[in-house]
């Protein structure tokens, strides 16, 4: 990008440097012979595939976790491993991807939280006042458009991140690492970060951004540093960082994003949606139609109303006005049940909270939405639901032990898989995926990509909500874009370009010139 | 965190051994066969048949509603209101008989009356999404004074022409073996199969496992949620019926406070009241253990006021062995 401010000159001494970090885990070692530097005000983009040794890392500098060997050197000090509190007291801060604040609190207390600031006299009140004082300038600092005073329930997960932020600059952090931030932000609030991200560098505070969004660490990061089974699979300075080279670093060989495959002509409309209202957005009635064997891609910022439509049309929200025509019949959805059973099926966004039951095995999870079939009289028989969940192990290469481990042993691109096969296992006819390969790894992604586009081929109409651009327009057949519950366009192949889906998500008309 | 769930487990510690020995209800088991060993070492009087014969039959009542109860559990609910069930379905039983129906009338009328309880309670909670603690409590309150609206609050021991027939199923025994627990075991053994192997207990395993997720992959959650209601208020009907017929008489108060020795005989069974874990097996040898610590404080001379402190004790003690234990769901 073209506005990147030039690279402040740096001191010599780095702020921290790793050498030589190995942490094994029975049967596994996680990180080997892991070196890196960190350099003050330096923004460092870590890369690596799930299962690469990222989290073991963020452990080592968080405290959690203490390395086998190796040397952890902050400010010219070495140490040989951290606890949380040396990890806090060096400056260390981390905003995680599940994020760890109070919804029932206020920013201030929640920037606070554990050390707020009392008033005098024996009671020791908590001084509010006085928090909130402390908090503002750091919320002008990040450019926030909330208070101190405003409740954390009614921000958005990117004004949540920044609260994060603004909690790591009241600890006077001096390296805020970023764990997958842009996960879950839509286009415009991932403008945002970046913002941010380049105004902590500015304030000479270093930064670990990881992401599975190379083009967003294309954009931020002075260098780049991936992992490949815990271990440092190279570097790459600012004037190397090209997507490609990150990802053949992070998978050891190249590999060709997949594109949109088929000139194949869509086939009849299956699922046709007209006039239909959401309890998330009632009075923005929604046309909407998905063709047999193509992929529709479902594009908007977060909060256009894009899972409330899906949850509408697989009978989990009330539709509150128009029809849904399923196969040329009205289909009215009292219930999920209702949808599985004409095999309309959706993969949630969230696997592990909805998608799973973490605690069942993956034989089990198989065959839940389907038990009737495998049971006889009120009796589940194992053997069949065994079959039928090796069956999917085989297709969809689930790596498991065995298939009476529990969900929740998994890897995440592992339980993914397990969602889907509960779905292959069936007739599928509409598939729904909700951000299928949010946080999943590059390797992984592909194969969903595969997966999605054999569903089309075999005639599935498959809507995939999504708010990574790369992957709308690389995998759509055409691309529905949502704003504020309403439908604002749908862009055929020839229309696809990222400038025109930002238009339409934040709600303007396509200009002439813009389609061409 | 990704990494730590994608570490291999370690085929070592898994084996048959170690998941015995890292489960609940085997020192359950322990609990109860060494307390049984200790108290016929230390005492002539527990292990007499008379004796045992008693405490089999005292804990069948209670095992016989926290099979009802795990199941609740298990959806992550709570029932509040069983003893009062207990009492309502036992008053409606002794009702209709000493107006002088037979006894399968009685039967049917006070199963009835415990099913409605119980569907009550299940459409509150499962179709308006209410609290199961509050309706449940409600219940607990609700159904006691009817009980005594029902009866005038009077002690009824006239059953009618059929009164020998409820005395000898409640009170009788088959092969040496109290009645009730012969019920117990044919109900245990239901519950078992019905948890282990059959659709609907999946499915109240998937509710309790993650609600949601159950949900969406079509499970009928409110129906199996409202089924749990029902059936824990049938179970405390099918108890009240024995626990009459044992007794030989009714009084308003039957039942009073047992909702708290089903929850207990429950959890100290290794339900978890979270939701999503417990088993029939565990209920029944939960029960049986606090029953066998409740006849040794007789059996040892302490006062019974001191009942209520073990009782207590037990389920906060259950609760704190479970986490202990690694109760490694909500991680």
């Amino acid at each position: 990008m073209p506005d990147r401010p030039i690279a402040p000159s740096r001191p010599a001494e780095p702020f921290l440097t790793l050498a030589d970090i190995r942490k094994t885990y029975p049967g596994v070692v996680a990180l080997s012979r892991f070196s890196m530097t960190v350099a003050p005000g330096e923004v460092i983009g870590l890369v690596g595939e799930n299962g690469a040794g990222k989290s073991t890392l963020m452990k080592v500098l968080g405290g959690i976790v203490a390395p086998d060997s190796g040397t952890i050197t902050i400010d010219g000090v070495p140490h040989e491993a951290l606890d949380v509190a040396e990890s806090i007291g060096a400056g260390i801060a981390f905003v995680h991807q599940e994020l760890n604040l109070f919804d029932n609190l206020d920013v201030a207390a929640n920037v606070f939280i554990g050390r707020e600031p009392r008033k005098a006299g024996w009671l020791n009140l908590v001084d509010t006042d006085k928090m909130r004082a402390m908090v503002a300038p750091l919320l002008e600092r990040i450019g926030a458009n909330f208070r101190p005073d405003t409740p954390l329930s009614s921000l958005s997960l990117a004004q949540r991140q920044m609260v994060e932020i603004a909690k790591a600059l009241s600890m006077k952090a001096r390296l805020v690492i970023l764990d997958e931030p842009t996960s879950s932000l839509p286009i415009a609030e991932t403008e945002k970060l970046l913002d941010i991200i380049a105004g902590l560098r500015a304030d000479g505070i270093s930064v670990i951004f990881i992401s599975h969004r190379l083009h967003e660490i294309e954009r931020a990061a002075d260098r780049v540093v991936a992992l490949r089974d815990g271990a440092l699979a190279g570097t790459l300075a600012r004037e190397e960082i090209t997507h490609d080279a990150m990802v053949k670093l992070m998978i050891g060989r190249d590999l060709k994003a997949q594109v949109r495959a088929s000139s194949v002509r869509a086939g009849k409309v299956i699922l046709r949606a007209r006039g239909v209202q959401t309890n998330a957005h009632p009075g923005k009635p929604v046309d909407l139609d998905m063709h047999r064997g193509e992929i529709l891609g479902l594009a908007g910022l977060v909060g256009a109303g894009r899972t409330e439509l899906a949850c509408t049309f697989f009978g989990v929200d009330p539709m509150l006005a128009g029809v849904l025509e399923f196969d040329g019949t009205p289909l009215a959805l009292g219930s999920a049940a209702d949808a599985v059973a004409r095999g309309i099926f959706l993969v949630p966004e969230d696997r592990k909270s909805t998608g799973l039951l973490l605690d069942m095995s993956i034989a089990e999870n198989v065959s839940l939405p389907d038990l009737r079939s495998y049971s006889r009289r009120m009796i589940v028989s194992r053997q069949r639901e065994t079959a039928a969940a090796a069956r999917q192990q085989a297709e969809l290469d689930i790596r498991a032990a065995r298939l009476s481990v529990a969900a929740k042993t998994l890897s995440g691109g592992n339980q993914q898989k397990v969602v889907l096969a509960k779905w292959l296992s069936m007739k599928p006819r509409v598939m729904i995926f909700d951000e299928p390969t949010r946080g999943i790894d590059v390797g992984a992604k592909a194969e969903i990509y595969r997966l999605m586009r054999r569903l089309a081929d075999a005639g599935v109409a498959v809507l995939m909500i999504s708010s990574d651009m790369e992957e709308v327009i690389g995998v759509s057949d055409r691309i529905a874009v949502m704003h504020e519950g309403a439908i604002t366009g749908v862009l055929a192949p020839e229309e696809f370009s990222e400038e025109n889906i930002l238009l339409l998500a934040v709600g303007r008309n396509l200009t002439a010139r813009a389609i061409a | 965190m990704t990494t730590l769930s994608d570490e291999p487990q370690d085929p070592q510690t898994h084996t048959r051994w170690s998941a015995i020995v890292s489960n609940h209800v085997f020192w359950v088991v322990i609990a109860t066969v060494v307390a049984c060993v200790l108290l016929s070492i230390v005492t002539s009087t527990f292990a007499t048949s008379q004796n045992l014969f008693n405490v089999t039959r005292n804990f069948a009542f209670v095992a016989l509603v926290a099979l009802g109860m795990t199941a609740v559990i298990i959806t992550g609910g709570i029932d509040l209101s069983v003893g009062s069930t207990i009492g309502i379905s036992g008053i409606v039983l002794a009702v209709v008989m000493n107006a002088g129906w037979p006894l399968w009338a009685g039967i049917g009328m006070a199963l009835l009356t415990a099913g409605l309880v119980g569907l009550v309670n299940g459409i509150l909670i499962a179709y308006l999404d209410m609290q199961p603690f509050v309706v449940t409590l409600g219940m607990l309150s609700v159904a006691r004074s009817l009980a005594m609206v029902i009866s005038n609050n009077r002690t009824i021991f006239d059953f009618g022409p059929g009164g020998n027939s409820l005395l000898a199923l409640g009170g009788g025994s088959f092969l040496g073996v109290a009645n009730p627990v012969w019920f117990l075991l044919v109900f245990a053994v239901i519950f078992f199969v019905a948890f282990v192997w059959s659709r609907w207990g999946r499915y109240v395993y998937a509710v309790g496992g993650n609600r949601q997720a159950a949900n969406l992959t079509g499970v009928p959650v409110r129906a199996i949620t409202c089924s749990v209601y029902v059936i824990c208020g049938l179970m405390a009907g099918v108890a009240a019926i024995l626990e009459v017929g044992w007794l030989g008489a009714v009084t308003t108060g039957l039942g009073t406070g047992d909702e708290l020795r089903v929850i207990a005989a429950s959890v100290v069974g290794g339900t978890n009241l979270m939701g999503g874990i417990g088993g029939a097996f565990g209920t029944v040898v939960g029960a049986a253990l606090i029953e066998v610590i409740r006849n040794s404080l007789i059996l040892l001379g302490v006062n019974s006021f001191w009942q209520g402190t073990f009782v207590g004790s037990f389920i906060i003690l259950a609760v704190l062995f479970n986490r202990l234990g690694g109760d490694r769901r909500g991680e």
